[in-house]
């Protein structure tokens, strides 16, 4: 009875670790309502932001007081950019359902950028 | 009087583009074929950027032309304070060589970068494709 326990364990373990993050992604790809494709959209934006988070405090570690300050300004500004351009780019869509899901694709869009761009000034 | 209201916002826009990192781009003596000296090169960085911007120029120009005031206030504000975050955002990258004699320099290609990759933003807004959602095609 034990034996088949542990058995049955060690196969569905790893058959639960594998099946997470593919239901996850398999969720969002055939996402079909409005609501589920702007809550993926979200997600999204909310992985890419919190990347570029980790982007923007290891670079805060390596400056002196000066840089540290022109490196805020220049992400506190860069933030600014961002709701601005996506509001821009997103203005057909106001008033629409789709609305949500574009201007957080368009975030996402902009954050992987900076990402870039951040490590890109890092050398 | 409508044509003179018209002037007046064209002003008011084109005032946010007046950047001009190195007036010693005019120098007609200096050939950017092959710049030599610090002075050379920063002359001919400054061509560069003063060409970079003068197309994001007519690009927003024409996209500005194309839209109706709520638009035209969106274009506007987004312009603004990326104008402002590419200013900060160089003088960031840059920062290592404040004080020396290639500074300019440095900033005024860091300048350029930026502008290269908002002309491409940009462009892709003017190019919509009737249908793509993540456009602004009033």
């Amino acid at each position: 009875m034990m034996k088949n326990w542990i058995f049955a364990a060690a196969f569905a373990l790893p058959l639960m670790l594998g099946a997470a993050p593919a239901a996850a992604k398999d969720h969002c790809d055939e996402a079909v309502s409005q609501n589920e494709m702007s809550q993926c959209a979200e997600d999204a934006f909310d992985r890419a932001d919190k990347a570029l988070n980790a982007v923007y405090q290891d670079q805060m570690k390596g400056l002196d007081d000066h840089s540290r300050d022109l490196l805020k300004k220049s992400e506190r500004a860069w933030i600014a950019f961002r709701d601005a351009e996506c509001t821009y780019q997103n203005a057909a869509n106001e008033g629409g359902s789709i609305y949500p899901m574009v201007y957080a694709g368009c975030e996402s869009t902009l954050t992987k950028d900076r990402i870039k761009q951040l490590k890109a000034g890092q050398n | 009087m409508a044509m003179k209201v018209f002037g007046g916002a064209a002003f008011a826009v084109l005032a946010i583009f007046t950047a001009s990192p190195s007036l010693a781009q005019n120098d007609p003596s200096v050939n950017c074929k092959d710049p030599g000296t610090t002075y050379e090169i920063n002359v001919c960085a400054g061509r560069d950027f003063t060409k970079a911007d003068f197309e994001l120029n007519a690009l927003y120009y024409q996209l500005y032309g194309k839209y109706d005031a709520v638009n035209r206030q969106m274009l506007q504000a987004a312009q603004r304070t990326w104008i402002r975050f590419r200013d900060v955002e160089c003088a960031y990258e840059t920062q290592l060589t404040a004080g020396g004699t290639i500074h300019p320099t440095m900033v005024t290609n860091c300048m350029t970068e930026l502008t290269s990759d908002r002309i491409k933003r940009l462009k892709a807004q003017a190019d919509c494709q009737e249908g793509d959602m993540s456009c602004n095609h009033p």
